[in-house]
């Protein structure tokens, strides 16, 4: 406990020590992390949109204008007796048309075709365990083959190509993760190294005195991951502004940027994530710089001469 | 305490800086290393330090041979000895206290052992009145009290010293020696380096004399 509170002590000297620099490292630190932050949550949102579409996946069974009588109960019966099935509805013509004119107030293309060329059709919804495009896919060639059947729709490739998009997504963050974790370790590693050169005598002192390289690195590793985790911390602060700020002043736009109202922001354990790896890749950073330099320092020992 | 056998030390393919030592110290004994500039003295200090390897021969240490010490176990040997250097080598951003008190956290003390053992050893070296003034405020005389009260702080059984009045007045090196020889009484070992042979007179201890590299003398001068 007393070598944690004298490590501690001492990272929070080195960082007062070498405020401008510590300062401006975690300005970088923070925009780095906020970076990712953003990423996130664009991720975020759009994995709920994808969740909200599949919560929503149906699709409509049209049936044959000349179908036979009693064939639409028979369909009915087999629906209701399906456990892929959350639910359905039966729009008739007649219902379909009357659907068709309360979106459409110009009607002189319906009247163009004459009659009611709207077929009847089922509007199936499917339960969240077969939500799976696969699984779709073999429900749509089940209701494909049932006699009466004209046609089964549903936006298929839509869903498969938002589904990809995710995937895509997903590779993507981890090379941006990736990516920005490397940033962050060399940020904080160079910081690392300039402190440990302003302070180069002293650590040739203290090793003369008896100090192992060990209690000479703790400092400087906990100086790196507190480094790490205000900059995580202050990223997240950054981050929920402008996602307040942008909220507030985009809905009054209204439009398509006014949808943003719809944005939700990131779970707590997402941004307790955030900061954790800030502090986590803060110290690994101030780690590989540490062996490099003390190797380096070793390796100019008179004794290795 | 220490015995050398056959120490060799090169630095470049010149003459030898310590040429076939052979050396035993006593426990307890309070040695005077002189010689001129160049002689060896500081190169033997810092063998027994582990501050620099020797080329040939071997050094023992409390029967510890430390010629092939591994490099992670160099600073427990240096936590068993105190080094007054030459130039100090205090840390100027540090108060006399935090100085003083660094080998003590080093190994681990509680605040409560530091605060009371520091200014055991501040008041021994009479310093204690500066213990908040920083490096650069003292004269040489009290930086020199001061890197004393560091070596001494962990009480070690060994105390080496590099011309530790090299940058003093008489009255002073007086102080300092005084100093050293009551350090001494409590059983301390010391080897003091200088090449103020007026030191001598002063201690009327062992003196071993190095002359380019060699023992010339070994012994109480009369």
């Amino acid at each position: 406990m007393k070598r944690l509170i004298y490590f501690f002590e001492a990272a929070l000297e080195n960082i007062k020590l070498n405020r401008t620099m510590a300062l401006l490292s975690l300005i970088s630190l923070s925009l780095t992390l906020m970076l990712f932050g953003l990423f996130l949550l664009f991720y975020y949102n759009f994995q709920g949109f994808i969740g909200t579409l599949r919560e929503n996946i149906q699709f409509s069974i049209y049936i044959n204008d000349d179908i036979e009588d009693g064939k639409i109960e028979q369909i009915q019966e087999r629906l209701s007796h399906d456990e892929r099935i959350a639910s359905f509805d039966y729009i008739s013509k007649g219902k379909a048309l009357k659907i068709f004119k309360a979106y459409f107030q110009d009607q002189s293309l319906l009247k163009s075709l004459g009659g009611n060329p709207l077929p009847a059709s089922f509007e199936v919804h499917v339960k969240a365990d077969f939500q799976d495009p696969k699984k779709l896919q073999e429900m749509i060639r089940d209701f494909k083959a049932l006699s009466g059947v004209d046609e089964v729709h549903y936006g298929s490739d839509l869903f498969q190509n938002l589904n990809a998009f995710l995937r895509f997504l997903r590779i993507v963050g981890v090379g941006i993760g990736g990516f920005l974790a490397v940033a962050v370790m060399t940020i904080v590693a160079n910081t690392i190294r300039l402190h440990f050169y302003n302070r180069k005598e002293e650590i040739e002192i203290m090793k003369l005195i008896g100090a192992t390289h060990r209690f000479i690195k703790v400092p400087f590793f906990v100086e790196g991951s507190l480094m790490g985790f205000v900059g995580g911390a202050l990223a997240t602060l950054i981050l929920f502004s402008l996602y307040s700020f942008s909220k507030v002043h985009l809905q009054s736009l209204g439009g398509t940027i006014g949808h943003f109202q719809g944005v939700r922001f990131l779970p707590v354990s997402m941004l307790v994530g955030m900061v954790v790896a800030g502090g986590m890749f803060g110290g690994i950073g101030s780690l590989v710089s540490l062996n490099q330099l003390l190797r380096l320092q070793a390796q100019s020992d008179p004794r290795k001469k | 305490m220490i015995q050398m056998f056959h120490i060799y030390k090169y630095y470049g393919r010149t003459h030898p800086a310590l040429e076939d030592i052979n050396l035993k110290i006593g426990k307890g004994d309070f040695i005077f290393l002189v010689g001129a500039s160049g002689a060896g003295k500081t190169s033997l200090l810092k063998l027994i330090f582990c501050e620099e390897r020797s080329d040939q021969g071997q050094i023992l240490i409390g029967g510890q041979n430390i010629s092939r010490l591994k490099e992670r176990e160099i600073p427990f040997i240096r936590r068993k000895m105190g080094f007054i250097f030459q130039d100090y080598k205090l840390i100027q951003r540090k108060t006399v206290f935090e100085n003083v008190a660094l080998p003590m956290e080093i190994l681990g003390a509680s605040r409560g052992e530091i605060r009371k053992r520091v200014h055991e050893v501040l008041k021994l070296v009479r310093i204690e009145h500066r213990h908040e003034q920083r490096p650069p405020f003292l004269s040489g005389g009290e930086k020199q009290r001061v890197a004393i009260a560091r070596a001494l702080v962990n009480r070690p059984r060994l105390l080496l010293a590099d011309e530790p009045t090299g940058n003093l007045d008489d009255e002073l090196s007086n102080e300092i020696v005084n100093l050293l020889k009551s350090i001494h009484t409590t059983g301390t070992t010391i080897i003091v380096a200088t090449h103020d042979r007026r030191l001598l007179s002063k201690a009327a201890k062992r003196v071993l004399v190095l002359e380019k590299g060699k023992i010339a003398f070994d012994g109480i001068p009369a």
